[in-house]
This record gives C-alpha cells, structure tokens and sequence, in this order.
C-alpha cells in the first residue's frame, strides 16, 4: 500500500478528493472542461433557483389554473370530468398491481407530484375529489397485488382492465359532451391536450399495426393502398393537415358529412400517428426472423394466426422504445392543435399571461407548462420501460 | 385474389361518393355572402358566431373563468344584445392571424372582430369588407409621468428610443421630420434592451405601438415606480384603423353590424348610458334620442331604423342596457391597460376625436 492510497483511506475528504482527481480532474484538459461545465452549471441553477423561489410570480398559475386546466370549458359542468379521471385513476393502479410491484422510485416520483398537486393546485373541494382518486388508485393498485398468487382473479381482472381501457374514450366523450353537455368547441385545456393524445394513441397505434401489416403483405392493391396512406400523410407537416381538415376538407365534403372540427382533429392526429407508428412496426416486422413464420406454418398455423401470435408480438417487442418515443412526439404534438381554435393548456398559459395583470409573466406561465408536459412524458418514458422489465426486453 | 377486387370495387365506390359529395356541395363554396343570408343565418341559429382573438388585453383575452374579456368581445356581446336581446347569444371562436379571413369567408364565423387592420389590400382583394373603425390604433409614445414633454411639438430636441429596422423606426423619421422637429433617435434590439436604456434615463421617450406600450407600462417595475410612473402620449403616429369585418356581398348584414357600431357611438355622443337609458326611453329629451331608442317623440310617430334593419325597433335599448354606449364600452376595456380615451384619436369628434358616427335621421 503506497502511502497516498493509506491517506486516501485516511478521512472523508481524503475520499472525496481521490474520487475528485480520479474523475474530474485527471488530465490538464479535463479539468479545464470540469472548471467550465461547472461553472456553467452553477450559473444555470443559481438561475433557476432564484427564479423559481425568489424572483417568481406564481399567482398567475394560482388564478388561471382552470384555464390551463380546463381552457374555455363551461363553469358548472366540471362534475363531467370527474368520472373519467376517477376511471383513470382506477385503471391505472390496477394495471400497474397486475403488471408489478411498485418500486420506490415510482413511489418517490408519484408522491412529489401528487403533493405538488395538492399543495398548489388543488384546494377545497377540488383537493378532496382529487385525493380521493388517489386513494381510489391505491385502492385500485392493492386490489391488483392481491391477484398475484390468485390466477383465476388475476385473468379476470386483467380483461376487465383492457375493457376498461377501450371504454375510456368512449366514456370520456359521453360524459362530456352527451345529455346537453359541452360543446366540443369548448373542450380546452389540458384536458383536450390529454384526450387528443388518448385518441392519438388509442386509434393511432391499432391503426398503424394494420397499416404495417398491409404494406407487408403480398396482396398488391392492399399494399398500395396502404403505402399511399402512409406515405402522403407523412409526407405534410401535421400542421398543414390541420389546416386542410379545418378549411379545405369542408368545401368539397356534403352537408350531412360536416363534421365539428374536433372530431376532424380527432381523425387527422389519428392517421397522423398510425402512419408513423406503421414504419416503425413495419421495421420491427422486418426484424422477425422468417423462419419464426415459416416454422408456424410447418407447425398448421393459418396466416392470421402466424401474423397475430408469432410475428407481431416479437415485432412489437422488438419496436417499443421507438413506439413509445412516437407517443411522447404526440402528446407535444397535441399543442399544434391550437391553430384550429381550441385552447389548450399552452393557448391558455398565452391567454394568461395576456391578461393585464399578469401581462411580462411569460416565463412562469411557459415554465409551469414545461413542467406539465415534461411529466407527462417522463411518465410514458417510465411506463415504457417498466414495460420492458417486464417483457424482458434487452436481458437476452 | 378475390380481396383485391373487393378493394377495387370499394376505392371506386368510394370516388363515386366522393364526385357525387363535391357536386352537391357547391353552396359550400368561399363566394361571396348572398343578400340578407347571413342575417337568417344567424337567427335561425339563435346565436351569432364571432371570431375574435384571445390574448390581446384590452381587446380580447380570456378572463382566468374561461370567459372572453375586451373592446372586440364588447362589440360581440353589442351585436348579441341587438339581434337576440340576450348579450350571451354569442359563440366566439378563437380566430388567429393566419386563418381569420379565411373563417370569416368559410362562413364559419359571421363576423370578425379581432383587432385586424383596416386596409386596402384586405378590403379589396380579401372576402373581407371592413364596416366601422371602433378604435384607431398606432404608433404611441411613452414617457415618464413628471416629464415635460405633452405633446409632440414637445419633442423637439429629445432622445427618443426605438427598435431598430422596423417601420416603428421609419414612422418615427417620417412623421418628426416632416413636423420639422429636431430629435435623435437611439435604437435598440428589443423591447428588453429599451427598458433598460429608457429606465436608466437614456431617453427622453420610447416609441412602439401603443398596445405594446400599454403592456410595457402595467408591467412596469415597481422599484422603477410601477405604471403609474409612466404615461402614454396622446399622440398617434401610424394609422391602425380597427374594427369588425363582415364578408362580401351580404349588404344588409354589413349594414346591421355598422349600426349597432354606430349606435353606441351615437349614444355616447347623445350622453344616453346603461344608467340613464330606461328614463331616457319613457321620457326622451330630443328626437335624435327618441330615433335611437326607437320610441316616440312628444306624442308622434315611434321612429327608428331598428326594423330596417331586420331587428325590434327597440334594439338600441337592449345594446345600450345591456353592454353600454361606447364610453362605457372603452372604459371597462380598453382604458384598463392603461390608454385614456381624452384627448387621443378615440375620442368622440366632440372632443376633437376621430369617433363620428352619421347622424340618425
């Protein structure tokens, strides 16, 4: 032992020291780098802290949280949206019981949030039906570990989970819309950003694999048909589509097929996503070995079977992290729709922070809508790879 | 293959759908409005559609409830009042720069009032035909509140900061040069720069339009004195002539929106208000009140242009209770982001303004 590991090992500073010029400070050139990184750095979260806690406003979140929220949405109609969240809440704790234990991290993540959105966001009434989906979700999530040692329970909740998952939209438009609700044209806020991005996905993803499975086929019309799809709608900007659906679309289309123009951003974000989410399957399709089908054949299997049980999950397996970065595009994606009218969670940050008193308060308005965005893409990333941990996937 | 030919047949059903769709649409189309359609239009809707925008304080922004605040959003509910009696008969929808001619031409809104400017190019090539200018915005400027400086003969011989490369800049040169006033113009970057260089005493005065100036100055710090420290001159240096638009063609449309404009300028200048409005109806003091609200006049004949219009003769009582003349319409909205009508270009021709409206008669 050399007399500069003994008085490494001497002290903590001694450690820290040692872990410093093992790793920071090795080189002339890496140091220099450290220096200025780190300094760098230090700025930009002096910066920020003091922007954050010192510097701030956040009355402007405080007062216009329902238009964030809500946007244009009518008052007295927000029982409406209630039950869809609670459904959410749910659903969600139960699938992750059935899918796994929670991990600690997931725990910690949750917690900070749901605090966040209790100690700042939601009061009153609004903080109680709140909270109690949250201890419906946990509810939810318990009733979902209980199943584990319980197969019988357990496949009969997991089909009452994806049942429940596929009546969601549904069940959300209904409630909100039917038996004189809310005009479509007033749905705004962060609840059409997420119902967009639910319906992206919802119709999106189903709609690619087909679109996928049809460029690969044999069948010549069926791959045409399917590659001229794809390729014109990945061809245009998804703004431009936007704008064709608004203003060229109804021109030329009867009166009896005039449809509102959410729905119509309800078509064009769901054939917007299933082009791109058919490339990216038709790569995991290519990804298959071709002998995996041709020994199912051998084996008796018909085609639709093959496609259905061997080809596509291995394909699908093999594309997720690609699949889930899609979603994460189009939930960004989702404040385009601003351009057809609609006030959603950015249009009603902008709203805000045009009124006169708040008018300069860009950045805390802009901010918290960077957050709202970034944890709802943080959770799909940690979705997808609990997914993976799951499936397996990347341990062969 | 059997599947294929199915798919054939359907894509070629489905074109005979789509030939079949594009020939019965044709009154789909962006033609021009045809003679009193939009007004039957709009009442067999019960509620009229206006494009307005949603974040212009002053002119129309939303409200932290969701609601719509502003001038624009005033004249909305004005429209409202006088076709429906009911202020709140009204859908806005959101319109942005980009799509709101568009809209309007589409039929998908029946008016537009979105702080657009009144132009050659938009009057005459556009779809568009422009009916009342509710307020003449421009080029403004800024200066501190104790500052000698009242109006733009003051000018002479000051400092006056400026972005750079923008017809802000030209407007300045222009205008001054032509007054033959002496002045030096200090540009800048941007707004930031200029209220650093403006707050550490570089210039006498800013110049910018004024909606902008009105926002700098409700934000302006409070350690620098807050808004009150600042005032914003009377003074308009470019023309940004504003107000509702309606499509081409429909003349009868045009004419209903420029009067329920012009009533509550009439009103304001008669001095009838929400306030005094009902005593003025049972009692009117003059013909011209008695013409605006549609009742009669010391015992003769009700006269009034309401039913012209295609609206209840007392149309005016339900603008004028409801919404207010066009003082109060500007003091709820506009005067709040901080430009006082007295003594600007929007101010009634009374008071040396540019807001005229034809006389009723």
């Amino acid at each position: 032992m050399t007399l500069a590991d003994t008085k490494r090992h001497s002290s903590d500073t001694g450690a820290a020291r040692g872990w410093l010029s093992k790793n920071l400070f090795s080189s002339p050139s890496n140091s220099v780098l450290t220096v200025v990184v780190g300094s760098f750095l230090f700025f930009v979260l002096y910066a920020a802290v003091k922007f954050i806690f010192f510097d701030a406003d956040w009355t402007i979140i405080s007062v216009n949280k329902r238009l964030i929220f809500l946007g244009r949405y009518p008052q007295g109609e927000e029982w409406r949206v209630w039950p869809p969240l609670w459904l959410v809440f749910g659903l969600g704790g139960l699938s992750y019981g059935l899918l796994a234990r929670a991990s600690r991290r997931d725990l910690v993540w949750l917690g900070v949030i749901l605090a966040f959105i209790l100690g700042f966001l939601a009061h009153g009434g609004v903080g109680l039906l709140f909270g109690g989906a949250t201890l419906f979700a946990i509810a939810a999530y318990r009733v979902g570990r209980m199943a584990e040692d319980r197969p019988r329970l357990r496949s009969r909740l997991r089909r009452a989970v994806i049942v429940g998952w596929l009546v969601l939209i549904p069940f959300t438009v209904v409630m909100i819309a039917a038996f004189g609700g809310v005009r479509p044209a007033l749905w705004g806020g962060l609840l059409l950003n997420v119902l967009l991005a639910i319906v992206g996905i919802g119709v999106g993803l189903p709609l690619g694999i087909l679109l996928a499975l049809a460029r690969a086929s044999s069948l010549p019309v069926l791959k045409a048909v399917s590659t001229a799809i794809i390729e014109v709608t990945r061809g245009g900007p998804l703004v431009a589509w936007l704008f064709i659906s608004r203003f060229v679309l109804p021109a030329f289309l009867p009166d009896w097929l005039q449809v509102d123009p959410i729905i119509s951003a309800m078509f064009i974000v769901s054939l917007f996503t299933g082009a791109y989410v058919a490339e990216i399957v038709r790569g995991g399709l290519q990804s298959v070995d071709p002998g995996q089908s041709e020994a199912a054949h051998a084996l008796g299997l018909n085609t639709f079977n093959v496609t259905l049980f061997i080809v596509l999950p291995q394909a699908i397996r093999a594309v997720i992290p690609a699949l889930i970065s899609q979603m994460i595009a189009l939930w960004k994606d989702t404040t385009l729709f601003t351009i057809l009218g609609f006030t959603d969670a950015l249009g009603g940050a902008e709203a805000a922070f045009s009124q006169t008193e708040f008018i300069g308060r860009q950045k805390e308005a802009l901010l918290f809508i960077a957050l709202l965005f970034w944890s709802g893409s943080l959770g799909m990333s940690r979705l997808s790879q609990r997914f993976e941990k799951v499936l397996g996937i990347g341990e062969r | 293959m059997r599947f294929s030919r199915l798919i054939i047949l359907l894509f070629a059903l489905f074109a005979i759908g789509m030939i079949a769709a594009a020939c019965t649409a044709d009154d789909n189309g962006d033609g021009d409005a045809a003679q009193g359609e939009t007004l039957k239009t709009v009442l067999d809707r019960g509620v009229i559609k206006v494009g307005v925008k949603d974040s212009q304080p002053g002119f129309g922004n939303l409200e932290p409830d969701g609601t719509f605040a502003g001038q624009d959003i005033e004249f909305a509910r004005a429209l409202a009042a006088a076709l429906f009696n009911n202020k709140n008969s009204v859908e806005f929808v959101v319109a942005s720069a980009a799509d709101r001619f568009e809209l309007l031409s589409s039929a998908e809104i029946d008016v537009l009032i979105r702080t657009t400017t009144w132009t050659s190019s938009r009057d005459i090539d556009l779809n568009a035909s422009f009916t009342v200018t509710t307020f003449y915005d421009g080029q403004g400027i800024i200066v501190n509140a104790d500052s000698s400086i009242q109006t733009l003969a003051d000018l002479e011989g000051s400092t006056i900061c400026v972005t750079g490369g923008t017809t802000t800049e030209v407007n300045l040169a222009t205008r001054l040069g032509a007054a033959g006033i002496n002045h030096t113009a200090l540009s800048f970057d941007g707004d930031a720069e200029i209220l650093a260089a403006f707050g550490a005493g570089r210039c006498d005065a800013w110049t910018a339009d004024k909606g902008n100036l009105a926002g700098q100055r409700a934000n302006y710090p409070a350690d620098a004195g807050g808004p009150d420290s600042l005032r914003i001159l009377p003074v308009t240096l470019s023309k940004e002539p504003l107000g509702p638009v309606v499509r081409d063609g429909d003349t009868e449309w045009f004419d209903l929106v420029q009067w329920v404009v012009y009533g509550t300028m009439v009103a304001d200048e008669l001095g009838v208000n929400s306030g005094n409005m009902q005593a003025m109806a049972a009692n009117p003091p003059n013909k011209d009140i008695a013409t605006l609200l549609g009742v009669s006049f010391a015992g003769g004949a009700v006269s009034g242009f309401g039913a012209s219009l295609g609206l209840s003769p007392t149309f005016m009582q339900n603008v004028i209770g409801q919404v207010g003349n066009y003082d109060e319409i500007y003091n709820r909205t506009i005067a709040k982001i901080g430009l006082e009508r007295a003594g600007s270009l929007n101010a009634s021709w009374l008071d040396g303004g540019l807001i005229y409206a034809p006389p009723i008669r």
